[in-house]
Formats: C-alpha cells, sequence, structure tokens
C-alpha cells in the first residue's frame, strides 16, 4: 500500500472517520423498533385485507440471510462433539504443545479443556472441567485452570481435580514447582498463597503475602523470582517483593505507578525481571489515545512510548520483548516491533482476549482466542490463520 | 439482550461510515446504511455475536443495503426515463466531493469495493475474499484493475500492488 493512490484513499478514509459524530446508540434502538412498527403495520394491513375477503394465510417472518463469512480460509478442526464450541482460552506448555479451554453447549451446555501437541493442527478428546474458568494455565508439572475457581491437572493425569479456595482467584502464575495464586476476598486486602504446582488439597497451600489496599482487579505478575502486584485501587501502583519468596509475611516494597494517572487501571506484563510495559487502562493522553509506558530497571523509571493507534479504552499490554509487545482489548490486536515506537494492527478482530506466545518461539508464533467465540487465531511470521474448532 | 453490541456500535461506527463513506461517495448515505445495518445486528445480536467477526458480520450488511439501494436507484432511474421519455443529467457533485471520490464513483461497484475493503477498511486480500465470497484472486485482479483505472483517471502511473496478507 505504499503508492500514493492507497495513501491518498486511507487519507480520505481517515478523514471521513475523524470528522463523523458517533450518534447515540439510541439510534439504532429506536431505528429496529420503527422496523418494526413498520412491519406490524404492513402485516395488519395485510391481514385486514385478507380478513376482508376471506382468505386464511400463514404470514412468514422476513428473512435476512447471513453474509458469508466463514469461508475456505479459516480450517477446521476434527469435530469433537456436537453442538458449538466456544472458547475461553489458550495456553502452552511447549512450543507445539497447547491447551485450549472452552465451553461445548448443544442441549445442555459442559465446560472442556482440549489439548494439542502438534501445534494445533489436531487436539486430544474433550475433558470435562469442574466448573467454569476463565483462563488456563500450562506449568511444568500441571495445568492449571482458574478464575473464578481454581481446578489443577497434574501432569500425566487424565481429569481436573477442582480445589476449594477460600476467595475468588484473581491470578496464578506457575514456575519451578511453585504456584503463587492471588486470591480477592470480597471487600478485603487481596492475598499471595503459595504451594505446590500439583497439590490436591488447598491445606498444601499457605498464606504468603496480604497486598494491602488491591481491590478485584489486582493482577499477579511474576517477573524473575518475585512477583509484582499491581493494585488499582483510587492511586495506581506497583508492589514487589523484596528478594526470593520464602516464608510468611516478607514485606513489599510500593511505589506509586506514576506514568499511570489517579483512577487508572494499569495492566502490566513483565518480560524479565527488570523490564515491564505497563498500558494506563482507563487514561487517555492529551492527543486522544491510551498511555503505555516501558520500564527496564524493575519499575524504577518509566518512560512512556509512541502514540497509539486507537480511540479504544482499556488496552491491555502483553510483552514479549523490551521491542515487541502486544495490546488488546480494543476493536483491533495491535502490536510494535520497536519498542513501542511505532503500532499498528496485527489482527481486526473485535474482543480477542489476551495473545499467548509460546515459549522458544522468539515471539513469532502467536495464538489468540476471542472469548466466547469459536476460532482460534495463530501467527506465524506475520500471517494470521483462522482456525474454527467444531 | 444486546450486550456488547453497543460497545462494537462505538468502537466501530465512524470507521464504518468512512468506509461505506468510500464506497457511497457521501457520508450522510453512509451513516444511514451503517446505522440501519446495527439496527439489523440489534434485531438478530445472539446470532451476530458468535460469528467470528461481528464488527464484518455488519461491514457486509452495509454494503449490501448499499448495492440493494443502488439497484433500487438504477431501477427507479429507468422507470423515470421510460415515463418522462427525456434524459435529466444528474446532479453534479457537490464542490466539498474530492477528485478520488469523483473517479472512485466511475468504477465498477465491485472494483470500488475492493479498493474500498483493502485501503479503507484496511483488510487483506484474503479477508476481503472471505467477506465477499469470492477468490482471492478475483480481488487481486480487481483491485489490480481499478487501481489502474484509477490511476489513468487521475492520471498518475500505475505501481505493482503490493498485497499484504
Amino acid at each position: 500500500m505504499s503508492d500514493e493512490i492507497g495513501d491518498s484513499m486511507a487519507g480520505m478514509g481517515r478523514g471521513v472517520e475523524a470528522a463523523v459524530r458517533v450518534p447515540p446508540y439510541d439510534v439504532v434502538v429506536r431505528r429496529l423498533r420503527r422496523r418494526r412498527r413498520r412491519r406490524v403495520g404492513i402485516g395488519g394491513l395485510a391481514l385486514a385485507a385478507v380478513v376482508a375477503i376471506g382468505i386464511t394465510v400463514v404470514p412468514q417472518a422476513t428473512r435476512h440471510p447471513s453474509p458469508p463469512l466463514q469461508t475456505a480460509a479459516v480450517r477446521v478442526a476434527p469435530p469433537t462433539g456436537t453442538g458449538t464450541l466456544s472458547l475461553d482460552d489458550v495456553s502452552f506448555l511447549g512450543p507445539r504443545d497447547g491447551l485450549v479451554l472452552g465451553r461445548r453447549c448443544a442441549d445442555v451446555c459442559r465446560d472442556v479443556s482440549l489439548s494439542t501437541t502438534d501445534g494445533g493442527d489436531h487436539y486430544g478428546p474433550e475433558v470435562p472441567m469442574p466448573g467454569r474458568h476463565r483462563y488456563v494455565a500450562a506449568g511444568g508439572d500441571a495445568d492449571v485452570a482458574y478464575a473464578p475457581d481454581l481446578a489443577v491437572r497434574p501432569a500425566g493425569a487424565a481429569g481436573w481435580t477442582s480445589i476449594d479456595v477460600p476467595a475468588p482467584v484473581a491470578d496464578v502464575a506457575v514456575a519451578a514447582g511453585t504456584m503463587t495464586v492471588l486470591l480477592v476476598p470480597p471487600g478485603e486486602p487481596a492475598q499471595i498463597w503459595t504451594g505446590p504446582s500439583a497439590p490436591t488439597t488447598w491445606t498444601q497451600f499457605r498464606p504468603y503475602a496480604v497486598v494491602a489496599g488491591s481491590d478485584a482487579s489486582a493482577r499477579l505478575v511474576v517477573a524473575g523470582p518475585a512477583p509484582v502486584v499491581v493494585s488499582t485501587d483510587g492511586t495506581p501502583r506497583i508492589a514487589t517483593l523484596d528478594g526470593q519468596i520464602q516464608g510468611a509475611g516478607p514485606a513489599f516494597v510500593e511505589t506509586p505507578l506514576a506514568v499511570c494517572g489517579a483512577g487508572s487501571r494499569p495492566s502490566v506484563s513483565a518480560v524479565s525481571a527488570t523490564t515491564w510495559w505497563v498500558a494506563c487502562r482507563g487514561e487517555r493522553t492529551a492527543a486522544g489515545a491510551e498511555e503505555v509506558a516501558i520500564t527496564t530497571d524493575g519499575g524504577g523509571s518509566y518512560s512512556n512510548v509512541g502514540t497509539v493507534p486507537s480511540q479504544a479504552l482499556n488496552l491491555s499490554v502483553v510483552g514479549v520483548s523490551p521491542s515487541t509487545a502486544y495490546l488488546y482489548g480494543g476493536p483491533e490486536l495491535l502490536v510494535t516491533h520497536d519498542g513501542g515506537a511505532t503500532w499498528r494492527t496485527a489482527l481486526s478482530e473485535a474482543g480477542l482476549g489476551a495473545p499467548h506466545v509460546p515459549p522458544g518461539q522468539d515471539g513469532r508464533d502467536v495464538w489468540v482466542v476471542a472469548p466466547g467465540l469459536t476460532t482460534i487465531y495463530r501467527t506465524v511470521g506475520g500471517t494470521w490463520t483462522g482456525l474454527r474448532l467444531r | 439482550m444486546a450486550e456488547g453490541l453497543q460497545d462494537l456500535y462505538e468502537a466501530s461506527y465512524r470507521r464504518l461510515v468512512a468506509q461505506l463513506a468510500a464506497m457511497t461517495g457521501d457520508v450522510a448515505e453512509a451513516e444511514d446504511l451503517v446505522q440501519e445495518a446495527f439496527a439489523r445486528a440489534l434485531a438478530r445480536w445472539p446470532q451476530v455475536r458468535g460469528c467470528d467477526n461481528p464488527e464484518a458480520w455488519v461491514r457486509v450488511v452495509a454494503l449490501n443495503l448499499a448495492r440493494s439501494k443502488w439497484r433500487r436507484a438504477t431501477r427507479g432511474a429507468a422507470v423515470m426515463l421510460r415515463l418522462r421519455a427525456s434524459h435529466q443529467e444528474a446532479p453534479p457533485p457537490s464542490p466539498d466531493h474530492v477528485t478520488l471520490v469523483e473517479a472512485m464513483r466511475k468504477l465498477p461497484a465491485a472494483q470500488r469495493e475492493a479498493l474500498v475493503l483493502f485501503h479503507v477498511a484496511d483488510l487483506s486480500v484474503e479477508d476481503i475474499a472471505r467477506q465477499l465470497g469470492i477468490p482471492a484472486g478475483t480481488v487481486k485482479a480487481r483491485l489490480s484493475r481499478g487501481r489502474a483505472a484509477l490511476a489513468a483517471d487521475l492520471g498518475q502511473g500505475t505501481d505493482a500492488i503490493e498485497v499484504a496478507s
């Protein structure tokens, strides 16, 4: 699209887009009501005419065929059940070993997980889940499904085991045989618990630390050996653990996340112990874009990065490296490969969840699902493929 | 009942209007088409929400509405011509219509549609093919011919088209 015509057309589109004012959503509702009244009116006239001439007919609903959206470009995985399979999340144990969480609905709905060992071309049989979980994480010796409850499948086990938790689970990190869990009791400070990554009961876990002042949107971010908690209760700040996880009651070092304004709900993604990406969700810059920043000294200082080409708010960030990161949560998936100086659309699909990067791929292989929909999008080297699971 | 549609509406309305305006050459008409498409999406939101890309659904419906409107206008014009037995010149484009829009209007609808989806909606050839239900080769041909026609009309040379997946 390097030619003048393409640039002119794109510029024309941007110009119109900038000038158009979005009318209140009510206009759509009113319009639909008008159409229905019109249809009833026409139907009523027709019925009156039919009654008048003594003929009985059965009125038929107006039909509008759906446009052809799903065609050959979408690969279809082998059928694994009846009904519709909608997806919730995807995670990876290795470059080609993936785990998908979803819900299959026919007459009734049941929550399931599927595994792939060949990079997503084929999936094993659906395994029932003990309840619905929003996220899945694949660990070295166990897979974990969480939010709001917790379920674990130890490596080699056929099924999932539900673990009773004393409060809703907001986030989980699994590494080196240890599972770190962020619990968010309603109306109380968030708590961090730790335990073996393949437990059989919650009693094998123990309270590790309390995150004072955190609310239900706090997230656990593992940066190196110590977790980072983003607290969002009014004044955004970051709580880091000083040193290795050990014993009960370690102290958090809390620092204001000054790069984000009060009232924002920051999203943080760590790519190393010292380099974190930050998206100040809910806050716009003067230019109307969401603020994105990066720290390379473990939160000591932050630098704002380039302009995000989106008017969408509440974008969350997933960092892959100091130069590459994704922003999701808006009408498209955005990516930067130059440390945030420039952002471009990676995938124009609304409602996508967090992109997942399998280990050992240097960020070239990215998978993402739109929660509630049926397709896994995958890219290797910039070309996206939609894989629709049935 | 329509959870998520308002978010989609607010996030994509301006973008869709810009795309339809490039297609029709008329912003007001584009707004009308997009609002009508959203009203239809509202009427069957449970099904639309289940689509892989609800925004693409709305865009295709709006494009179909534009085509239908154009066909009705064409038929209506033919009837008027027969009734009046005289040809009336279409009103000249208003002064704010840029040269590009005028040149776009001269293109066949299929080529204009492909150009708009590629350059304004920023869709890939494969996405355009999927949304229009035509082979990718046909999309490339329409893009190539449309660009050549535009370049000739605007007095530019033609470049080889770059098609990104």
